[in-house]
C-alpha cells in the first residue's frame, strides 16, 4: 500500500506553508530523515525530513506553491516495489478528472519561471474558524470561504458548518467540486467572492440591453467587495449642532477679500477629524492580519469621495496636519475643478489614510458608507439643515449636521467610535476649540 | 548625618576547567574515575541524539512544538550530576537530558511534547516536579520546597534551572530573596543561553553578569563555562554541599549557547547571525569532552563510536515505545482537574463525546 506524507503543523497553529524548494523527485529512493523539501511558514523557513525510508512514487507539490496543513506532499510507493512503472498516462488521466490538480513536476518547473504570487501579498481575507471547524470542513470537502459565518466577525461556527452539512440553505453551500485538492493555494490568495452562480435569463420577462462594465466600475466594484469581505462594518450616527460654525463660515465669506477662498464646511470638518485623530490614532490605522500587527500611520492623508461624470473617485488631500483651513479650502476648490473633468492621476488617488464622503451635498440624512479598504474608518456627512431640537427645555431650530461614521470593528470598538465622533462634534459645535490645537 | 561610602566586599568568581581544545586545568580537575566520565559522556550524547531526532520528528508532524537544547548538554548533565536521589529538582523545559538522568523515561519526554498528560507524570521514586513551561514560574516553588526542607530539618537540597530571560521575572527575584532570607538549601542554575527567544542577553539586564544578582540577595553567585561539563560539576557540587551543610543558596550562571531555535515555531535567522552560531560551534561541549576522554585515555575512538551507536539504539527504542503508546483519547482532557467531575463538566464531557461519535459516524458515511 502506498502512503501519503502530509504537511504537518510546523509551528503552533499554522494553517499553510509555501514550498521553497523540492529536494527530491519522483522515483527517488530516500532514507529516513533525509530532507525532502524546504518550506516556509508564517513563522519560519524549515527543512522537512522524510518520515520513512522508501521510494517516492509521487510529488504533489512544487516550489512556489502554498500548501495547507494536512495536504499530501509526497506519496511513498509500496515498500520495495519499483515505481518505474508509475505510468505517465495515469497521471494525465488524473489531470483530466481533477478540476485543479496539483501541478505535475514538469509543469511545476515552468511554474517557477512564471513566479507565483508570494504568499503574503494579497487580499486573502481568510475566513475565521477554529482549527476543529477547519478540519471538519476539509474532511467534508467544504470550502469555508463559501459559508457566511454567523459568529463574531463572520467567524464560521460549528452550527454554520452543521447547517451546510445537513444541506441547509442559510449558508451558501460549497459549490466547489468535491475533487478540489486540499492544496488549494489559489483558494487562499484570491478574493473570497461568494459563488452565486449565473444570473437568470431576464429575457423571459422582457427586453434587456447588455453593456460591458467600464473599467472604473470594475475598480469600484472590486474595492467595495474587498471592503465588505474584509472590514467588519459598523455605523455610528450622531448629529452635530453647527450653528456657531455656520455663523463663523458665513461671516468669513461675507467679509472675504479678493483671493481669499470661499469657505465651505468641509475644511473645518477635516480639521476637526484630524484634531480628534490625534487623541484616537486608531482611526488612521490599518489592520495587518497577516503580520498580526496594527499599522499606525503617522501621516494624515484624507481621501475625499467625489462624484465625477465617470463614477466615484477618491482623490487624496495630503498632509492635512500641515495645512491651514484656508489651504484646505483652496485645495478642495481645485479638486472640484478636476472632478468635473475627471482628470486625476493615479498618484492623486493613492495613499489615503481616512476618507470623507459628503453625500449630504445631494441630500439625505443617514447613509452607511463603505470603508475604503485598507483604511479602517470613513465619515459620511448628511445634509446640514435646521432641525427642531430641545435647548434648555424649549424646542428651538438649530442648524444640525448628521455624521455617519463607518468603522472596522476588527480594530475599533463601538465605544471608540462614540468617543471619536463626540470629539469631532466638540470641535464642530465650538469651532473656537480648533484654535487651541497645536 | 554624613554621606559616606559603605564598603561592600563582593566579587563574582568565574570558572572554566576544560577549554575548547580539550585541555584541562589539572589543579581544578574533579576526581572522577573513567566509568563516571563515560557515564557523563553517554548522558550528553543521549541528550543530543534525542534532541536531533525530536527536531526531525517535529518536522514530520510526529510530535508537537518543542524547545531544542542542542549546545546545552554540558550545562544540564553538569548540574544534575551531583544531585542525590532524595534531593528535589524543579526543571524548566530545555533539559530532557537532566530529566532522563533523574529517572524519567525517554518516551515521557516525547509524550510531553505531544501533549499527553502522561509525559508530565513524575515516575515513582523520582523527586522532580513536572517541567514548567511558563518562563520563570517555577524557581519560587524551589524556594518554597527549600524553605520546607529547612523547617523539617532534612538534609535534602533542591535545584532549579531556568533561562536568562527568567531573571527579569518578578517571581524569580522573589525566589532569590526568600531563599536568601531563610537560608534555604536551594541551588539556582541560570542556563544563560544568550537569548530569551529573540531578545539578546545584552538587552535582558544592564548587569555585567547574571551571577552578580545573587550579591544583592546576600549570597554568592558564580559564573561558569556552561559548555564545560567538568566546571559545571565542580561548581554545582560545591553549591549542593554548601546547601546541605545549611549554608544557604547559591546562584550559578551557566554561560552557554542555544544552537537551535527557541522552539520549533521560531526562526533564529531573524535575530542572530550565522557567524555568531559558527563561533559557538567551536565551543561544542561534546567535542572538547571527547578530546579530554581520549587525552586521558578514558576512551578511544572505537569506544566513543560504540557509545554513540548504543545511544542511537536506545533513542530508537524509546521512539518506538512512544509511538506505540501514543493513542489520542480526546475525552482524557476532562480527567485531570478534579477527582470527581463537577455536574457542568460531566455535562460537557457527555456533549463532547456525543459530538465525537456523531463526527465518527459521518466520517464513516463519507
Amino acid at each position: 500500500m502506498s502512503t501519503d506524507f502530509k504537511l504537518p503543523d510546523l509551528g503552533e497553529g499554522i494553517h499553510e506553508a509555501q514550498v521553497i524548494q523540492v529536494l527530491i523527485k519522483e522515483g527517488d529512493r530516500v532514507a529516513s530523515d533525509q530532507p525532502l523539501m524546504e518550506v516556509e511558514t508564517d513563522k519560519a523557513a524549515v527543512e522537512i525530513p522524510s518520515p520513512q525510508a522508501g521510494v517516492i512514487q509521487k510529488v504533489h507539490v512544487a516550489a512556489g506553491q502554498t500548501v495547507n496543513v494536512g495536504a499530501a506532499l509526497v506519496t511513498f510507493a509500496d515498500n520495495g516495489r519499483s515505481v518505474a512503472t508509475a505510468p505517465v498516462a495515469a497521471a494525465v488521466a488524473q489531470t483530466a478528472v481533477i478540476a485543479q490538480p496539483p501541478p505535475p513536476v514538469a509543469e511545476a518547473r515552468t511554474a517557477v519561471a512564471a513566479p507565483m504570487p508570494p504568499a503574503r501579498t494579497g487580499q486573502p481575507a481568510k475566513v475565521a474558524a477554529s482549527p476543529a471547524i477547519r478540519r471538519q470542513a476539509r474532511e467534508n470537502n467544504i470550502d469555508l470561504q463559501s459559508i457566511n459565518g454567523s459568529g463574531p466577525g463572520g467567524r464560521v461556527t460549528h452550527e454554520d458548518l452543521e447547517r451546510v452539512l445537513a444541506g441547509g440553505s442559510a449558508a451558501t453551500p460549497a459549490s466547489v467540486p468535491a475533487s478540489r485538492p486540499e492544496s488549494g493555494g489559489a483558494a487562499s490568495t484570491s478574493l473570497p467572492l461568494p459563488d452565486v452562480g449565473e444570473l437568470p435569463d431576464f429575457t423571459k420577462w422582457g427586453k434587456v440591453r447588455r453593456e460591458p462594465i467600464p473599467q472604473i466600475r470594475k475598480t469600484i466594484a472590486n474595492q467595495m467587495v474587498r471592503s465588505e469581505a474584509v472590514n467588519v462594518h459598523v455605523m455610528h450616527h450622531d448629529l452635530a449642532d453647527i450653528e456657531m460654525l455656520e455663523q463663523l463660515r458665513k461671516d468669513h465669506n461675507a467679509r472675504k477679500t479678493e483671493g481669499d477662498p470661499k469657505l465651505t464646511l468641509l475644511p473645518f470638518i477635516i480639521k476637526a477629524i484630524f484634531a480628534a485623530m490625534k487623541r484616537y490614532p486608531k482611526f488612521n490605522c490599518s489592520f495587518d492580519h497577516l503580520q498580526n500587527e496594527i499599522v499606525y500611520k503617522e501621516y494624515f492623508n484624507f481621501g475625499i469621495a467625489v462624484d465625477t461624470p465617470r463614477g466615484l473617485v477618491v482623490p487624496v488631500i495630503r498632509d492635512i496636519d500641515r495645512k491651514s483651513i484656508r489651504d484646505l479650502a483652496r485645495e478642495l476648490t481645485a479638486l472640484g475643478e478636476k472632478a468635473r473633468k475627471a482628470s486625476f492621476t493615479i498618484d492623486e488617488l493613492r495613499g489615503g489614510s481616512f476618507t470623507i464622503t459628503n453625500i449630504g451635498s445631494l441630500g439625505g440624512i443617514v447613509s452607511t458608507p463603505i470603508i475604503n479598504y485598507p483604511e479602517v474608518a470613513i465619515l459620511g456627512l448628511g445634509k446640514a439643515d435646521y432641525k427642531a431640537v430641545v435647548r434648555e427645555g424649549k424646542v428651538v431650530a438649530r442648524y444640525m449636521l448628521p455624521l455617519n461614521l463607518s468603522f472596522d470593528h476588527r480594530v475599533i470598538d463601538g465605544a471608540d467610535a462614540a468617543r471619536f465622533t463626540g470629539e469631532i462634534m466638540g470641535y464642530l459645535e465650538v469651532p473656537g476649540r480648533l484654535l487651541l490645537e497645536d | 548625618m554624613p554621606r559616606r561610602k559603605l564598603k561592600l566586599q563582593h566579587e563574582v568568581e568565574e570558572l572554566s576547567i576544560l577549554d575548547v581544545d580539550g585541555q584541562v586545568d589539572t589543579a581544578l580537575e574533579p576526581a572522577l574515575n573513567h566509568d563516571e566520565l563515560l557515564r557523563i559522556y553517554r548522558a550528553m550524547v543521549l541528550t543530543r541524539e534525542l534532541d536531533d531526532r525530536m527536531l526531525k520528528m517535529q518536522r514530520q508532524g510526529r510530535i508537537g512544538t518543542f524547545a531544542p537544547c542542542r549546545g546545552q548538554e554540558a550545562t544540564q548533565i553538569g548540574y544534575i550530576y551531583p544531585m542525590q536521589k532524595e534531593d528535589w529538582v524543579v526543571p524548566s523545559y530545555r533539559a530532557p537530558g537532566a530529566q532522563i538522568w533523574r529517572g524519567w523515561h525517554l518516551e515521557q519526554i516525547l509524550l510531553f511534547w505531544n501533549g499527553y498528560e502522561e509525559g508530565a507524570r513524575t515516575p515513582e521514586g523520582v523527586n522532580d516536579l513536572p517541567v514548567a513551561i511558563p518562563v520563570g514560574s517555577h524557581p519560587i516553588l524551589a524556594a518554597g520546597i527549600g524553605m520546607g526542607m529547612k523547617l523539617q530539618g532534612t538534609k535534602q537540597v533542591v535545584l532549579t534551572a531556568f533561562g536568562d530571560g527568567s531573571t527579569s521575572e518578578g517571581d524569580v527575584l522573589e525566589a532569590f530573596n526568600f531563599a536568601g532570607v531563610y537560608q534555604a538549601p536551594v541551588v539556582f542554575v541560570c542556563e544563560n543561553n544568550q537569548y530569551a527567544i529573540s531578545l539578546p542577553r545584552a538587552k535582558q539586564t544592564r548587569a555585567e553578569t547574571i551571577a552578580q544578582k545573587a550579591l544583592a540577595f546576600g549570597y554568592d553567585g558564580i559564573k561558569v563555562d556552561g559548555n564545560d561539563v567538568l566546571a559545571m560539576i565542580v561548581v554545582t557540587t560545591e553549591a549542593v554541599n554548601k546547601a546541605r551543610r545549611g549554608d544557604g543558596p547559591t546562584l550559578i550562571e551557566a554561560f552557554t549557547y542555544r544552537m537551535q531555535m527557541h522552539t520549533t515555531a521560531d526562526d533564529p535567522k531573524k535575530y542572530r547571525s550565522d557567524e555568531e552560531v559558527k563561533e559557538w560551534e567551536k565551543k561544542c561541549p561534546l567535542l572538547r569532552f571527547e578530546k579530554y576522554l581520549i587525552n586521558k585515555k578514558a576512551a578511544d575512538e572505537k569506544l566513543l563510536q560504540e557509545i554513540h551507536q548504543d545511544v542511537i539504539d536506545e533513542v530508537q527504542a524509546g521512539l518506538e515505545r512512544f509511538e506505540k503508546c501514543c493513542v489520542p483519547q480526546p475525552d482524557k482532557l476532562f480527567d485531570y482537574t478534579y477527582a470527581q467531575l463537577t455536574p457542568e463538566l460531566q455535562a460537557q464531557k457527555e456533549e463532547f463525546l456525543a459530538i465525537l461519535a456523531q463526527r465518527d459516524s459521518r466520517n464513516r458515511k463519507h
